[in-house]
């Protein structure tokens, strides 16, 4: 058994929506500061939609490498530098209802039990999913190119296809442009709810869409 | 003698048919709907009663969203602390997809993980267009408002309001207001022709004990004006003009640093804000130095789209939950002051 550590409650918080002691946005400061831990969540992510038979690109494992290259270099992330201070606040502990984890509890038990261990303890994942060991499921949709991992050499290749967007959605050249409209999509809609205009749920149109084609 | 008959019956089956049909069509324009109305309030009634609960309940809930052929989960949660909104939000169908609103930022995972977070925008920094209720009167030109009698929605009893728009510039919203606390359960954005585009609907709602004081705070920090247009003061948008704005629509507030002038040291400061509404709908228009990366053309989300074309050096970006045509005139009605 082992034990808890903030990485793995960060990882829940995000994958299971299940934020542990100072709530949901602490989780993704974490997974926004420590790549590796970002990169776990991504690998989890990945392995929940293979299991639930979603389509998933293996490539937007890359992306995050990517994004956050292009963040370091583009100033379009527009947060305040102050955003880490901490103020004490009440956090929004509804997240972790029942019913949030009831959602998506059949696919973290089996990440658990096929990749748990590894994934917990971050152990490189690189040859995690076999695609033997999920295609016994039965998990992979055909347009699903296997689980195959970004090992370097692979990397290149990988990089082309991601070329391709990922999501539904802007389908600008560079995830880096992408991310700049996505931005400027979160920012319009902050602005516009601030006249209540747009209905009761601004952000339903943001996190609504899947994303996947 | 039979086949005589059979056609006067086809004929009266017929008229019958093209008779009810016009109400066939309206009931499902409606669905569910009892138009008896009873005590009703008035649209705009229901409309400033509907401003009023979102800046002042709380709330955990249960929500579907439909665009299209793809339906989603979320899980909801939406407090007032200090005074001011906050609010999370989960996907629990599909990829990982949450929004996190807090004190200071707006932060989102999206369904890459990648996470984008922005700065909430307070009363002092960024603009609300008016204080409360929607200007009924300003929309009359441009929107047909309509009572559509009662639904219920997540087991509660809601009035249906209709905000029909009357040409193709723009999209209209029906809103299923809670009887008794006044915040919508359902919201469907439409086309022109009334054809659903994005549907919104609560199937759980808990609503929580809002301290009085807070939501007052709330209700006062939502309405507060700043560098907003009341709808009859012009803007000062120098050194950029938009002329040939479609129609209805006009600039109604921007940052306090924009009518100033980009300001080239920070990306941020050099980014320029606009909005343009026409009472209802809503654009931003973003203007930055041009890095040769920015949307030239349009995309497409949901209902938002995107326009983006380049000026004299500088990006020129309009983002809203308008049609195509609207957001690609408001691009290009941006021009620089001779």
């Amino acid at each position: 058994m082992t034990t808890s550590t903030p990485d793995q409650g960060y990882l829940a918080a995000l994958i299971d929506g299940e934020p542990g002691p100072g709530g949901f946005e602490v989780a993704i400061d974490a997974i926004e500061r420590d790549a590796e831990l970002r990169a776990r969540f991504e690998r989890g992510l990945l392995i929940g939609q293979v299991l639930r038979g979603e389509p998933s690109h293996p490539a937007a494992r890359l992306l995050s490498g990517r994004v956050s290259a292009a963040l370091a270099s583009e100033p379009l992330v527009m947060r305040p530098s102050s955003r880490r201070a901490a103020h004490a606040r009440r956090p929004l502990s509804s997240i972790n209802r029942p019913a949030a984890a009831l959602a998506i509890a059949a696919s973290l038990v089996a990440v658990a039990i096929l990749v748990g261990p590894d994934l917990i303890s971050g152990g490189n994942l690189g040859s995690a999913p076999k695609t033997p060991l999920v295609a016994e499921g039965g998990a992979i949709p055909l347009e699903t190119p296997g689980m195959v991992q970004a090992s370097p050499a692979q990397a290149p290749s990988l990089a082309a296809a991601s070329t391709t967007p990922l999501v539904a959605g802007w389908s600008m050249e560079e995830p880096a442009d992408t991310t700049a409209l996505d931005a400027l999509l979160v920012d319009h809609r902050e602005r516009a709810s601030a006249s209540g205009l747009t209905g009761f749920i601004p952000y339903a149109a943001v996190v609504g869409p899947s994303g996947l084609r | 003698m039979p086949a005589l008959l059979l056609v006067n019956r086809l004929r009266s089956s017929t008229a019958i048919i093209g008779s009810l049909l016009p109400g066939l069509l309206l009931s499902l324009l409606l669905p569910s709907l009892s138009l008896a109305g009873g005590a009703a309030s008035s649209p705009a009634e229901l409309l400033g009663q509907m401003a009023r609960a979102l800046s002042e309940l709380e709330y955990e809930g249960t929500l579907v969203y439909l665009n299209g052929h793809e339906l989603s989960t979320l899980r909801i949660a939406h407090r007032i602390s200090d005074g001011q909104a906050q609010e999370s939000l989960l996907a629990l169908s599909g990829p990982v997809r949450a929004v996190a609103r807090s004190r200071q930022t707006v932060t989102c995972v999206l369904p890459d993980a990648r996470a984008i977070s922005v700065p909430r925008r307070s009363a002092g920094t960024a603009a609300t267009l008016h204080a409360g209720a929607i200007d009924v009167e300003r929309l009359q030109p441009y929107y047909l408002i309509h009572g559509l009698g009662r639904s219920r929605v997540a087991g509660r009893d809601t009035r249906v309001v209709g905000i029909i728009p009357r040409d193709d510039l723009r999209y209209g919203y029906r809103f299923f207001v809670d009887e008794e606390t006044g915040l919508p359960l359902k919201t469907d954005l439409m086309d022109s022709s009334a054809t659903p585009i994005e549907q919104v609907m609560f199937t759980e709602i808990e609503f929580l004990d809002t301290p009085r004081d807070e939501a007052t705070v709330a209700a006062s920090s939502a309405s507060r004006p700043f560098k907003s247009a009341s709808l009859s003061t012009a803007i000062d948008a120098s050194p950029w003009r938009f002329s040939e704005l479609p129609p209805g629509y006009r600039v109604v507030a921007t940052d306090p640093v924009a009518a100033t002038g980009p300001n080239a040291g920070d990306a941020d400061a050099a980014r320029q804000w606009f909005m343009v509404s026409d009472g209802l709908a809503v654009v931003s228009i973003y203007i930055e130095p041009d890095r040769g990366q920015g949307l030239a053309g349009h995309q497409r989300v949901g209902a938002v789209n995107a326009a983006g074309r380049s000026l004299d050096g500088y990006q020129i970006t309009a983002v809203g939950e308008v049609p195509v045509q609207t957001v690609q005139a408001i691009a290009a009605a941006v021009g620089t002051q001779p």
